[in-house]
C-alpha cells in the first residue's frame, strides 16, 4: 500500500508547474546538444537554425520557472488582480526574441540561397556586408543515421512535451505553460521540416541533380524562419492585447446569454478584458426589476458567464455588474376628458371636453398627471396646449378639420385612443 | 363559432403600456400553447358604473364595441392572435370579471392578494419561452400549499409538455451529520413529496426533486430558479401565514414569472 501511495506522490509532483518546467528543460537540453552537435559536425543550417531555436526554449523555461513562481503569488491590497500578467510580459519577450530569430534565419537561408548564384551573391554582398557566410552540408553514410536519429527524436520529444505542457498549464491555469507548450507545437512542425530537409539532402546526394542539395537546404530553413516567426507573432500579437486589454473576442456571445436571463432587458454596456488566464467582465445591465432582484440576477448572470468562459479557455473570470432602469425619454401628451362627479372618461373631441389631462410620459409610464379645466375657445385650448409642450392629444371619436388644423399650427398632433377608460390607457389616478 | 371548453383559459386585465403589452403578449402566448386554435383569448377592461354611464350618455351606446373592437385589433395587431381568438369584454371591477373557472389570470397586482383563480404575474417577459425552454418549478414544504401548487402546476406541466422539478429546502436536524439534505426532511414533507411524486406519475409528467439547505426560503427559490434557468415557478399561498408570505417575497425578488394557484 504504501508503495503505491509512493507512486501516486510521484505521478502527482509531474502534474505540478514546477515539474513541468524542469522536465521541458531536460527535453531542450537533449534537443539543444543533438542538433548543434549533428548541426555543427554536418554544417548543416537548418539543424543549427533549430538548435539555436531550443536553445531559446531551453533559457525559456527557466524563465517560466520564476515567472509561475511570481504570478502564483496571492492577490493583495495593492495587486486586487494578483500578478498574473507577468506571464503575459514574458510572453511578449517570448514573442519578440522567437521574430529576432526567426528574421536571422530567413537572412541566413536568403545569403544560402543566393550563393548558388555568384554573380548576384558578388552584388548582394557589395551593397549588403552584414550577409553571413555561407557553408556547405557535408553529411556521410555514417553520420546520416545519427542525423535522422536526431531530428526524428527531437520532432517525438516536442510533440510529447507540447502535450504534456498545454495540459499541466490548463489544469493549473497558467498561460504562459499553455503558450510554452503551443510553442513547442510549432517547433515539432519545424522538425518535421529539418527532417525532411535532412533526408532529401541525403537522397539527393551523388545523383544528377546533386546540385538541388543546397536550394533544399536553405529553401527548408527559410521554411523554418516562416514557421517561427508565425508563432512568434501570434505570442506577441497574444499578449500586446492582454497588455493593453483588448476585448477577450467572446462579447457578442457574453451579451446574448446576458439577455438569456429572465428580468434583463438588454447590455447596455460591457467591457471584457483578460489578466493571465482570468477574464474580467464589467456589464451593464438594463433591467426593470427592483433593487431586491438584483442579487438574483447578479448570481445568475454570474454563473452563466463562469461556465461559458470556463469552456472557452479562461478557467478564472471575475463579473463585475451594475444595474439600470431603462432610460426614459420624456414627453407630454393630453387627454380630453369629460368630468362629472369621480367619473372620468376619455371625450368623444376636444370639443365636446370638459377637462384636459395633461401627462408626462416617461416612454413606459404616464409619470405625473395634472388635470384642469379647459378653455372655450380653440385657439386658447390650442395655445394652453402649446405652452404646455404637448406633442399629441387623445380623443375617443373623429376630431373635426378645423381642430386638427388648429392644433397643427402648434405642431400638435392628434390620435384616437383605443378606449375611452382612462386607466386602460395607462393612466393611474391616486385620487 | 364553436369554442371548445379550455382545461386553461387564459385572461389579461388590458392597460395601454409597454409593461400592459409585455403581458398582452404573454397571455397571448399562454393561450395559443394551451389552447391552439380553440377558445378564445379574454381581455378584460375594468369599468366601473359611474364610468359606463357616462360613456353611455357622452358617446353614446355604440361606444363600448367600438372601445372592444379598437382594443381587439391592437391586441391582434400586437400578438398576431386571429381577430376571432380575442374576446374583450368591459367588466365593472377586478373581483366581479366573471372570471372562468380554472382560469389563469396574467396580471400583476392580482399577485399580491388572494383570489378565486390563478395569477401569472409576469414582469418584461413576453412569452413563457422567450428566454429558453425551461422546466415548471414548484416549490414545496410541510403544508398544503405544495400540494395546491402541484394541483394546477402538474397539468399544467403536461398540457405544456415540460417537465417539472420539485424543490425543498430545510434545516438542518440537530445532531444529524449526514451531507444529503434530504436526510434531514421532515416527515410531514416527506409526505407532501410523496403525494407530489405520484401525482406527477400518475398524469404521466416527467419530474425530478431537489432538496437543499437553503439560508432563505424565498431568496433559495429564486436563485435555483435562475441557477436551473427554469421558465415559471408555480406556488400557492399557504392558509396559516399572515405574514411573511413567501409568495409575497418570491414575488419581490424574482424576474421569472411566477404562477400562484387560486386560494
Amino acid at each position: 500500500m504504501e508503495n503505491i501511495a509512493t507512486q501516486r506522490g510521484f505521478l502527482q509532483f509531474f502534474k505540478t508547474p514546477r515539474a513541468t518546467t524542469w522536465v521541458i528543460a531536460l527535453v531542450n537540453l537533449l534537443k539543444v546538444t543533438g542538433k548543434l552537435g549533428a548541426g555543427g559536425l554536418v554544417h548543416s543550417q537548418v539543424l543549427i537554425a533549430d538548435g539555436i531555436h531550443n536553445l531559446a526554449d531551453l533559457a525559456e523555461g527557466l524563465v517560466i520557472g520564476l515567472v509561475i513562481r511570481v504570478s502564483g503569488k496571492p492577490p493583495t491590497a495593492d495587486y486586487p488582480f494578483g500578478r498574473k500578467n507577468v506571464e503575459t510580459f514574458t510572453s511578449l519577450g517570448i514573442g519578440v526574441g522567437l521574430l529576432y530569430l526567426a528574421l536571422q534565419f530567413i537572412v541566413k537561408s536568403l545569403a544560402g540561397l543566393l550563393s548558388l548564384w555568384p554573380a548576384a551573391d558578388v552584388a548582394a554582398r557589395s551593397v549588403a556586408s552584414f550577409l553571413p557566410a555561407v557553408e556547405q552540408v557535408t553529411t556521410s553514410n555514417a553520420t546520416f543515421p545519427w542525423l535522422v536519429a536526431v531530428t526524428v527524436g527531437s520532432f517525438i520529444l516536442s510533440m510529447l512535451g507540447s502535450q504534456y505542457e498545454i495540459a499541466i498549464g490548463k489544469r493549473s491555469g497558467h498561460q504562459v505553460l499553455v503558450d510554452a507548450g503551443r510553442e513547442m507545437r510549432s517547433d515539432s512542425k519545424i522538425e518535421m521540416v529539418t527532417v525532411f530537409a535532412v533526408v532529401g539532402e541525403r537522397v539527393l546526394h551523388g545523383t544528377s541533380i546533386a546540385y538541388l542539395a543546397p536550394v533544399l537546404e536553405h529553401g527548408a530553413t527559410l521554411v523554418v524562419a516562416l514557421m517561427i516567426m508565425h508563432t512568434g507573432w501570434e505570442l506577441f500579437l497574444k499578449a500586446w492585447r492582454v497588455l493593453l486589454q483588448h476585448s477577450i473576442g467572446h462579447d457578442d456571445q457574453i451579451r446574448q446569454l446576458c439577455c438569456g436571463l429572465a428580468g434583463v432587458l438588454a447590455v447596455r454596456d460591457l467591457k471584457t478584458f483578460q489578466i493571465g488566464q482570468l477574464a474580467v467582465c464589467k456589464l451593464d445591465i438594463v433591467t426593470r426589476r427592483g433593487h431586491e432582484a438584483y442579487p438574483h440576477l447578479e448570481a445568475g448572470l454570474r454563473d452563466r458567464l463562469q461556465a461559458y468562459l470556463a469552456e472557452n479557455e479562461f478557467p478564472e473570470a471575475e463579473i463585475k455588474v451594475a444595474f439600470h432602469a431603462p432610460e426614459r425619454s420624456w414627453c407630454r401628451m393630453a387627454f380630453a376628458i369629460v368630468q362629472e362627479g369621480g367619473a372620468r372618461i376619455v371625450a368623444p373631441t376636444l370639443e365636446k371636453a370638459t377637462h384636459l389631462a395633461i401627462c408626462a410620459w416617461d416612454g413606459a409610464e404616464h409619470d405625473r398627471i395634472t388635470i384642469g379645466a379647459l378653455p372655450d375657445s380653440l385657439p386658447a385650448q390650442a395655445a394652453l396646449l402649446a405652452r404646455h409642450h404637448v406633442q399629441t392629444v387623445y380623443v375617443f371619436g373623429d376630431e373635426s378639420e378645423q381642430t386638427v388644423d388648429e392644433l397643427r399650427k402648434h405642431g400638435i398632433g392628434i390620435e384616437q385612443a383605443q378606449s375611452y377608460l382612462l386607466p386602460v390607457m395607462g393612466l393611474r389616478f391616486e385620487h | 363559432m364553436f369554442h371548445r371548453e379550455n382545461q386553461f383559459p387564459v385572461c389579461v386585465f388590458y392597460r395601454n403600456s409597454p409593461e400592459g403589452h409585455a403581458r398582452t403578449s404573454f397571455a397571448a402566448d399562454l393561450h395559443r400553447r394551451l389552447n391552439g386554435d380553440n377558445g378564445r383569448l379574454l381581455v378584460l377592461l375594468v369599468q366601473p358604473p359611474a364610468e359606463a354611464e357616462l360613456a353611455r350618455r357622452t358617446l353614446g351606446p355604440q361606444a363600448l364595441d367600438a372601445q372592444s373592437q379598437r382594443v381587439a385589433r391592437l391586441v391582434m395587431d400586437q400578438t398576431a392572435l386571429p381577430f376571432e381568438s380575442i374576446q374583450v369584454r368591459a367588466v365593472a371591477s377586478r373581483d366581479e370579471a366573471g372570471i372562468p373557472d380554472g382560469a389563469i389570470v396574467v396580471n400583476r397586482s392580482l399577485a399580491g392578494r388572494r383570489t378565486p383563480f390563478a395569477v401569472m404575474a409576469v414582469y418584461s417577459e413576453t412569452s413563457l419561452e422567450c428566454r429558453g425552454n425551461g422546466s415548471l418549478l414548484i416549490p414545496f414544504g410541510a403544508y398544503e400549499s405544495g400540494q395546491q401548487a402541484a394541483a394546477i402546476g402538474i397539468p399544467l406541466a403536461k398540457a405544456l409538455g415540460k417537465p417539472v422539478i420539485f424543490w425543498h429546502t430545510t434545516l438542518q436536524r440537530p445532531g444529524l451529520t449526514s451531507s444529503v439534505p434530504a436526510e434531514h426532511m421532515r416527515e410531514d414533507s416527506v409526505a407532501v413529496m410523496h403525494s407530489i411524486e405520484s401525482e406527477a406519475d400518475r398524469q404521466g409528467v416527467s419530474f425530478e426533486t431537489v432538496v437543499e439547505h437553503a439560508a432563505r426560503i424565498p431568496e433559495g427559490i429564486v436563485d435555483f430558479a435562475v441557477r436551473r434557468q427554469v421558465s415559471l415557478i408555480v406556488m400557492a399561498r399557504g392558509r396559516r401565514t399572515v405574514c411573511g408570505c413567501h409568495v409575497d417575497q418570491v414575488l419581490t425578488h424574482s424576474a421569472i414569472p411566477v404562477l400562484i394557484a387560486r386560494s
